[in-house]
């Protein structure tokens, strides 16, 4: 990924019909990270990707951090059967589909282990109760831990592309700023003095810290407060370890070989959020290199000149087309300054919704095929 | 346009209204309208003649927005569709954390707090303290509030019910201090079915819906929490009579290609909904997609109407 080039000219675009789609993507990145907010469909897009690129030949694994089960049901999985070890969901030619499920418990566990200087150092962390907070509890952690497992994935042999679904957080940009966050958890003052880790007259501000962190103890309980200083004493060791990671991952996301895929729906509300996504890549020096629009009604409205919509609109048994037709327009009109926005390298995939929810394989081939390109003009119920 | 949705009788259960608790605590998934349907369910209360208070948790200002209160804060301001009934304060998980850490003798430390960053170790360090201070804050308000009602607009979150499960989440883990304290007032708020209910908002498709039925039972069978009805949102609603069919006839292909679009479209929708009928056994209330944004007052308005007389039909 290069630097975001940005654009003042709005275009129009039109890509139904336009025969690559995605492909170009899937078949030349190694790790490809979806954006977008909840309900937008996802989890769905990234299954979708990931088998496409199976499709196309390659070996991808899709990993969910969405504690629901929607990608197991999107891809016709029983409920529940997903889980943190990748799964080989099926093959067509030398093309893999793999899927996994982010827990970040076990990838947390994992990576302690792994820059742990010695077993009991690990057994330490993992049983201390403030690391059991961080790891199920403190915002941005799973999508810190979604990022350690597409480093993970992304050095695995077993796989060409990762595709990263995140989570639908409060904090859209949190993948991108989780592993720098953490790390900053380290900077912080207090937990320098916590552990003594300062430069300076060190006893006389270390005692002024501790009484003071002995009233706030008095609020939250001392426990609390005990639990905190040993964990951060303890983790000393690792942090080297996990400095190194979160830049290794950023760079990996800022590189060639990494692509985003903004995911957003028609509406006026979750258009917003796409934009605020969109600012917040630009604001990292990073741009999307292909937006989804998902779930876009049909208009069968179309093929009629403005007269024949009209005298349509007039006959009896009109109210559907009046229906589709009128939200078509509004979606339009939602997603125009969005589309606009987007810089000149970046792909638009447009999908329109079915009349059933895509929650068996015939929905996900549906989504598959528009990502590969093909956009049905009006698609069948 | 005709916003009532077309389903059968059958499928009407029944549908008591909701001030069998003071506070309404609206949870779903991030996409379903959870947002929508609490400034809805408030409306709906004020067309009654209650006076009902908004509590807007999350931060995203997503409800102040759709209600129209430019500057939500701590303190309840006027609801401009109805400034007399309808009152709605924001609460933000870290003004109520220094509020608790003040009511607990650190009043005078609270800067000092914030700046060294303190505030970030206690939350991170303190299981749960985020959602249990909140939580406080919503129970001090529903006991001290006048209102009739208290409509909560959940979190939103991956899970509908990470932030109902916190205290019980803490109990198993704390042994001790203040914040069992908090947490054990927070169980025990939640689990009084007289002050505080949840009401679950889902999509009619089947991935909503599925997820619908497992986070009621953890809720009422794990967390001992009382649910409301359940609110089917953005249903499509029913048609007349079909177009006529002329082949070759360009205008009457585009017509029936709609109809039957929108027809397969119920019908899915409702396959759906009676799956969720025969899981659970909780009243059900349907809200139409209006195809307005729903910031749109008017769309708001209508909602709240037909909320209304869904509520007065009740038994």
């Amino acid at each position: 990924m290069t630097g975001t080039t940005s654009t003042s000219q709005p275009r129009e675009r039109t890509v139904t019909g336009s025969s690559t789609g995605l492909d170009e993507l899937v078949l030349s990145r190694k790790v490809i990270v979806c954006l977008g907010s909840g309900g937008v469909g996802k989890t769905t897009v990234s299954a979708s990707l990931a088998r496409r690129a199976a499709t196309l030949g390659r070996r991808a694994v899709v990993i969910t951090v969405d504690p629901a089960r929607r990608l197991g049901d999107a891809m016709g999985l029983e409920s529940g059967s997903l889980g943190p070890e990748p799964r080989l969901i099926g093959h067509t030619g030398p093309g893999e589909l793999w899927a996994t499920m982010l827990d970040p418990r076990a990838t947390f566990d994992r990576v302690v282990a792994e820059h742990s200087p010695d077993p009991a150092t690990r057994a330490r962390i993992t049983s201390n109760n403030f690391y059991r907070n961080l790891a199920e509890g403190l915002s941005g952690t799973q999508e810190y831990l979604a990022t350690e497992e597409l480093f993970a994935l992304q050095d695995d042999p077993r796989f060409d592309l990762v595709v990263v679904d995140t989570p639908p957080s409060g904090n859209a940009m949190d993948v991108l700023d989780a592993p720098g966050r953490l790390v900053r958890l380290f900077d912080n003052r207090v937990y320098r003095l916590l552990t003594g880790r300062t430069s300076g007259p060190v006893k006389v501000v270390t005692r002024a810290a501790h009484r003071f962190v002995r009233l706030v103890a008095s609020a939250v309980g001392a426990g609390v407060v005990d639990d905190a200083i040993e964990f951060f004493t303890l983790f000393e060791d690792l942090e080297a370890g996990f400095r190194a990671r979160a830049s290794t991952v950023r760079e990996i996301l800022s590189g060639d070989l990494a692509a985003f895929v903004l995911v957003a729906s028609p509406r006026r509300d979750t258009v917003r959020e796409a934009e605020q996504l969109l600012d917040g890549l630009e604001e990292r020096r990073l741009h999307p290199d292909a937006l989804v629009v998902n779930l876009l009604h049909p208009d069968p409205s179309i093929p009629l000149t403005p007269e024949q919509l009209e005298e349509a609109l007039d006959r009896p048994g009109a109210e559907a087309l009046r229906r589709l037709h009128r939200r078509a327009r509004a979606e339009r009109l939602a997603t125009g300054e969005l589309i606009s926005r987007l810089p000149p390298q970046s792909r638009l995939v447009r999908i329109p919704i079915l009349p059933d929810d895509v929650h068996d394989s015939s929905g996900l081939d549906h989504v598959t095929r528009c990502l590969g390109g093909a956009y049905p003009a009006t698609p069948s119920p | 346009m005709d916003l009532t949705p077309d389903l059968p009788a059958s499928h009407v259960g029944p549908t008591p209204g909701f001030q069998a608790s003071k506070v309404v605590i609206v949870a779903g998934k991030g996409g379903v309208g959870k947002t929508t349907v609490a400034a809805t369910l408030g409306l709906a209360a004020a067309d009654s003649d209650q006076s009902v208070l908004f509590l807007e948790v999350d931060g995203t200002g997503a409800l102040s927005s759709a209600l129209g209160v430019p500057e939500p804060g701590p303190e309840p301001s006027p609801v401009p569709h109805d400034p007399r009934r309808l009152r709605l304060a924001a609460i933000r998980p870290q003004e109520a954390l220094t509020g608790y850490l003040g009511e607990h003798g650190l009043q005078r430390l609270t800067g000092r707090l914030l700046r060294t960053g303190m505030l970030d170790l206690v939350a991170t360090a303190t299981p749960g303290i985020r959602d249990l201070v909140v939580l406080g804050r919503i129970r001090q308000l529903a006991e001290r509030d006048p209102a009739d009602l208290v409509v909560v607009d959940a979190p939103a979150a991956g899970h509908a019910i990470s932030f109902l499960r916190t205290p019980a989440d803490v109990l198993d883990m704390v042994r001790d201090g203040p914040i069992l304290r908090q947490a054990h007032l927070a169980a025990d708020f939640l689990a009084d079915s007289r002050l505080c209910s949840v009401s679950l908002v889902t999509l009619p498709q089947v991935t909503p819906i599925r997820e619908l039925i497992e986070t009621a039972y953890a809720i009422e069978e794990d967390l001992g929490v009382a649910l409301g009805p359940v609110i089917l949102n953005a249903v499509e609603p029913g048609l007349g009579d079909p177009p006529e069919e002329l082949v070759g006839d360009p205008v009457a292909e585009a017509l029936v290609a709609a109809d039957r679009w929108i027809r397969a479209r119920i019908e899915a929708e409702t396959r759906h909904s009676a799956d969720l009928l025969e899981d659970l056994a909780l009243p059900l209330l349907r809200l139409p997609r209006t195809d307005l944004p729903p910031d749109d007052p008017r769309a708001l308005a209508s909602l709240a109407a037909l909320l209304a007389s869904q509520l007065r039909v009740a038994p």
